[in-house]
């Protein structure tokens, strides 16, 4: 198990990330913070990677771990796409990132949260944390920045939820985690995949909700 | 075997080998039947961490490739692949070539290595002839 911290000079997404699933399909979202030790490397990272037209994954962890490991996936989707004539499902693609974390643990750092559509199980969400476990939820969060929210959003989340709900849930949580965690920050990105297809939110740092800062 | 490690693994250990760990029982000298021959090499100089790591880069990088294409389209892509290599690096013995064990035009096509120039195209070493 790689407990070891990030090696000199790496770049690490101390995160939030977040999936939700509703009805029909998942929103996902994540903070934009990339940081080298106490600098910010990048302050508007896109987090959010698309793997295949309807399956996209939030990254954590090493910054370049995460991004070897989703062109890997990306490229095994597609070979899997052309062969089989039709989209991947979501279970698949969970199911490559865990192969990839699981037997490479002892040389990467990579906590990443799989969400997507398919058109036999509608929405769905899979965990796959540093060990390279494989856990469904209806809902996940991931990151440094998810310590500060699990009761909130245990506290918060409801089943059938609808669409508009959900990026409620997702804006707010991550919020809250930006405001908390040092890691996190920026600007809040969010994208909602359902059979239709892919439409993505920004919400910019001066427009996040609002909450007690005391 | 199915292998999705992405990078080989670094040498774990940086001692140097010691006689003890390959020793006869009986006679206490080195064990050149269960051990191979005697490196000198081992007993003064610690491996270097990257070594495992860049000898074995090909082969995992390869071998990940294969576990993808095996499990993408079958057991027949991978075994095929392999088939056409093996059958490229048959040596022919051509005299017209020049060190035709170094230099194997259709395996590096089948690599995809073929417009590629790499340190050891300008570098020579003992073994690797310097007018390739």
């Amino acid at each position: 198990m790689n407990t070891a911290p990030l090696k000199p000079g790496e770049v690490s997404l101390g995160t939030t990330i977040m999936a939700v699933q509703f009805n029909g399909g998942v929103v996902v979202g994540a903070d934009s913070r990339t940081t080298t030790g106490s600098y910010i490397a990048n302050r508007v990272t896109d987090k959010l990677t698309q793997v295949h037209d309807h399956i996209f994954c939030c990254r954590s962890g090493s910054a370049a771990d995460t991004q070897a490991i989703a062109d890997i996936v990306h490229y095994n989707l597609q070979l899997l796409a052309a062969q089989e004539g039709e989209e991947p499902t979501v279970q698949k693609a969970a199911n490559l990132f865990q192969q990839l974390v699981y037997q490479n643990k002892d040389a990467l750092s990579a906590g990443i949260i799989v969400g997507g559509y398919d058109k036999y199980n509608g929405g769905s969400v899979y965990s796959v944390p540093l060990g390279g476990s494989l856990h469904k939820q209806p809902f996940c969060i991931g990151g440094s920045g998810s310590t500060y929210i699990y009761g909130f959003c245990d506290a918060e989340y409801k089943e059938n939820m609808t669409k508009e709900e959900c990026v409620d849930f997702v804006k707010r949580s991550v919020a809250l985690a930006m405001s908390r965690d040092g890691s996190s920050g920026g600007v809040i990105r969010l994208a909602i995949i359902d059979k239709n297809g892919v439409e993505r939110i920004f919400v910019p740092g001066n427009q996040l909700p609002q909450f007690f800062e005391g | 075997m199915d292998s999705y490690r992405i990078v080989p693994k670094a040498n774990e250990k940086s001692v140097t080998k010691s006689i003890a760990e390959t020793s006869n029982k009986e006679y206490g000298v080195h064990d050149t039947f269960r051990y191979g021959p005697r490196r000198l090499v081992d007993e003064v100089l610690p491996p270097h961490p990257l070594q495992a790591r860049l000898e074995n880069w090909d082969e995992t990088q390869n071998k990940l490739h294969m576990s993808m294409l095996r499990n993408s389209y079958g057991i027949h892509v991978p075994i095929r692949l392999q088939m056409e290599k093996a059958i490229v690096s048959q040596i022919n013995r051509a005299p017209h070539q020049l060190h035709s064990e170094y230099n194997n035009l259709g395996l590096d096509i089948l690599n995809g290595v073929d417009n590629t120039l790499a340190f050891e195209d300008f570098l020579g070493t003992d073994s690797i002839p310097t007018f390739k």
